[in-house]
């Protein structure tokens, strides 16, 4: 039961346990799990009670920029795997260089999801909870996403806690997967 | 996971050796000590209990003698109308009153001032595993109740819309003014809060225990606590995403809550979706808030009766089974939404499901205190008061969980009596019970037992007065939120009812000063408390009184459970502590 870790924050967990760290962000990670849920799912609910989705007189969301999107932070999600790993076996360029392929790819799904929105945002999106739903959900994922851009910045200059690391790499990952199912609760 | 698989039990706690802090700020303001932080909690929690009863004066000042002015205090509250509180003040002071009973003084004294108090002492820690979050929980919930007093003074007044804050009612067309934005934000922060302080206990007792402190060895607070603080972590963020879209509704002016009928701004929105938002929370709320209340009682019924608890893993598994049903029953609260009757069969069902685990351990309470040898303490009386009050709430729940009298019972003040005997006044003994049981180990100080025997019996015998009253009216056909039921003749004849009502609230809330200034003047200059007054096991005893900053000198090594109580083996006494090794009792 009481682990032989060093500091609350230990840089790593032994016999295969999580640590503290890890397992307070676990916890946190079901309430952020439970917060974007109860929203998607309230998404969700209104699309099937409403008879016309989209509504005719609203322009609906375009789906092809938001593809490409989805398709960034899923490689970005990939490269922060990439990264992570090659930062395990102490590779520090290979780790600079997939971790910088993640911001990169990361900057542009915050590039591609701010032309969806503005490109479609040109009338009152507060006419129908069809539009202020979508435009809702992308901004509250946004913003959740400049916190977890700003954290891979912040450990591409700073990775020498392999800990931070990985947590960080852990809220990316569940980035990707809400956007993934903001995405299909939207277009599908 | 196995107890003793480590090689140094030190380690994991001894990072939590923090150098004691000197100046006063470091020690009281911004303090990490989870000692003093339970104590910020308390304070806090007092102080808004007092406020919040002060607003049922009113309400019952208004059904008991409308149209008459507020003695004494009446023209200075409300003098616009010379004495007389006005109908849109009333449904602001019902809904201020549950606000913040239920936000600001159970859920800071249950949760935050007993939780951060008896989470690391009886588990055997320094303390909780994230001290700075432990910090940032209490400085939240200040910001909350800065704002939420704040709303009070704002043009318009406060929230008026209910503490359920009910869409369309709850939109700026409808209650206009800062107030209701305020308590939107407040609520916000508050349950930040708790969410924060939820995710520091949860992984505290998984991660902090002492060597040989398994979950079956953990008192029965601490299963509580920790249930609860799963509901916290789980259920919170489903209000905070309704006050979100409620917010936006508000400020911004979309309608996710509004649909097409009657919103000339935007359409197809949905107010039953609120309700639904709502209720996933807050039904685990009530959970939420009564189950650290049982937990205590659990515990204390068994210390006071010095008797092992009766079948303390059955009430921790059934306290469990209602943890995970409180997730899926919260339907019964929105029987007359227009639910469709499958689904209000099924709720139904599920609903009176968890009569079985509440009946599993509130047949164990008395399995405890059955032919115990019961000590009377103040304690003790709460304790047994939770279970009067919790027994007649939780049966008359039946009447409410099943659909067929749910629609009739609905929105009476037959559910205000079921709720308010159920989670809010059993909630409130257990935290009196809990004051007066942990206040020496807290303060150094005894309470007076006089005042607090006085106390409870002028606390109890009103408030089942009240509310099985309430009830007996809300059977007769009283609505809940009236400024002047007697409008209706069919109400008239429950004038008389509703007076006496009345003056047992306020007995009530005239002896809470009793118990302030025993609270106050214990402090101060109550009998120096010895280390272990009660003569109970539990590790947070084996402390000496003051508690060190530390806690612990040594994490202790658990080998009993927290209920050995008259155990033969023991001789020269009844009581065993949870890390004392008896040779046939204990085991490692």
């Amino acid at each position: 039961m009481q682990s032989t870790l060093k500091t609350p924050f230990s840089h790593k967990a032994e016999n295969g346990k999580l640590s503290n760290a890890e397992l307070f962000f676990l916890v946190s990670l079901a309430s952020w799990v439970m917060l974007f849920g109860t929203l998607i799912l309230s998404f969700i609910l209104a699309r099937i009670k409403t008879p016309l989705w989209p509504p005719p007189y609203i322009e609906s969301f375009p789906l092809l920029v938001p593809s490409f999107s989805t398709l960034a932070i899923g490689l970005s999600s990939v490269f922060v795997t990439k990264g992570f790993s090659a930062y395990k076996l102490n590779k520090q360029s290979d780790f600079k260089f997939y971790w910088l392929l993640a911001i990169v790819t990361g900057l542009l799904f915050g590039t591609l999801q701010t032309i969806a929105l503005t490109k479609w945002m040109t009338f009152d999106v507060r006419e129908h909870v069809y539009s202020s739903s979508v435009a809702f959900l992308i901004l509250f994922h946004g913003v959740h996403f400049i916190l977890g851009l700003s954290g891979l910045l912040f450990k591409f200059f700073n990775p020498s806690n392999i800990q931070s690391l990985r947590l960080w790499s852990w809220f990316w990952h569940f980035l990707g997967v809400v956007w993934l199912a903001i995405f299909m609760a939207i277009a599908l | 996971m196995s107890t003793h698989s480590s090689n140094n039990p030190q380690a994991n706690h001894d990072e939590h050796l923090h150098a004691e802090p000197t100046t006063f700020i470091s020690k009281y303001l911004i303090s990490y000590d989870h000692k003093v932080i339970a104590k910020q909690f308390l304070f806090y929690g007092i102080f808004w209990a007092f406020i919040g009863a002060f607003l049922s004066v009113l309400i019952r000042w208004c059904l008991a003698f409308p149209g008459e002015p507020f003695p004494v205090l009446g023209n200075l509250l409300f003098p616009s109308s010379n004495g007389i509180i006005p109908p849109d003040v009333y449904t602001m002071l019902f809904t201020m009153h549950g606000t913040i009973m239920i936000f600001f003084a159970i859920t800071p004294i249950l949760i935050g001032a007993f939780g951060n108090f008896c989470i690391p002492l009886m588990i055997g820690a320094r303390d909780m595993i994230f001290p700075w979050l432990n910090m940032l929980s209490f400085w939240l919930a200040m910001v909350g109740g800065v704002l939420m007093m704040a709303s009070f003074f704002v043009p318009l007044g406060a929230s008026a819309v209910g503490w359920t804050s009910y869409p369309t009612l709850a939109h700026s067309q409808w209650s206009p003014g800062m107030g209701h934005t305020l308590w939107l934000i407040s609520l916000f922060f508050m349950g930040n809060s708790s969410l924060v302080g939820a995710i520091n206990y949860i992984t505290t007792v998984i991660r902090l225990r002492a060597p040989g402190m398994t979950f079956k060895r953990l008192p029965l607070t601490i299963w509580g606590l920790f249930l609860t603080a799963i509901l916290n972590a789980l259920f919170l963020p489903v209000l905070t995403a309704a006050f979100i879209l409620l917010l936006l509704d508000r400020t911004l002016g979309t309608s996710f809550f509004l649909s097409a009928a009657i919103s000339d701004v935007g359409t197809q929105g949905d107010p039953i979706l609120y309700q639904h938002l709502f209720w996933i929370f807050g039904h685990p709320e009530v959970y939420i808030v009564i189950l650290p209340a049982w937990g205590i009682v659990s515990d204390l019924l068994s210390f006071f009766s010095r008797k092992p608890a009766f079948g303390a893993m059955k009430t921790a598994y059934s306290m469990t089974a209602i943890t995970i049903l409180s997730a899926v029953v919260y339907g019964h609260h929105m029987f007359t939404t227009g639910m469709s009757p499958l689904l209000t069969g099924a709720f139904t069902t599920l609903t009176l499901l968890i009569s079985i685990p509440s009946g599993i351990f509130f047949l164990n309470w008395l399995g405890t205190i059955w032919k115990g040898k019961i000590q009377l303490h103040t304690p003790m009386l709460f304790s047994l008061g939770v279970i009067i009050t919790f027994g007649i709430g939780g049966l008359t729940g039946l009447h409410l969980g099943a659909v067929s009298t749910n629609l009739i019972l609905h929105n009476s003040y037959f559910v205000v009596g079921h709720f308010h005997l159920t989670m809010a006044v059993a909630a409130l003994l257990g935290a009196f019970a809990a004051t007066y049981f942990w206040f020496p180990k807290m303060f150094g100080r005894m309470m007076s037992e006089k005042l607090g025997k006085i106390h409870f019996w002028f606390t109890l015998v009103p408030i089942l007065y009240i509310f099985i009253g309430q009830m007996v009216a809300g059977y007769a056909g009283m609505h809940r939120r009236i400024y002047n039921p007697y409008e209706y003749n069919y109400l008239k004849p429950l004038l008389g009812l509703n007076i006496y009502i009345g003056i047992a609230v306020f007995t009530v809330f005239f002896a809470q000063f009793l118990f302030l200034y025993n609270f106050i003047k214990s402090m101060r200059c109550g009998e120096i408390a010895d280390s272990n007054p009660w003569k109970v096991g539990t590790l947070e005893w084996t402390t000496p009184t003051p508690i060190p900053h530390h806690n612990f000198d040594t994490i202790p090594v658990v080998y009993n459970g927290p209920h050995e109580f008259s155990n033969p083996k023991v001789t020269g006494r009844d009581w065993l502590s949870q890390t004392e090794f008896v040779e046939g009792v204990s085991n490692t």
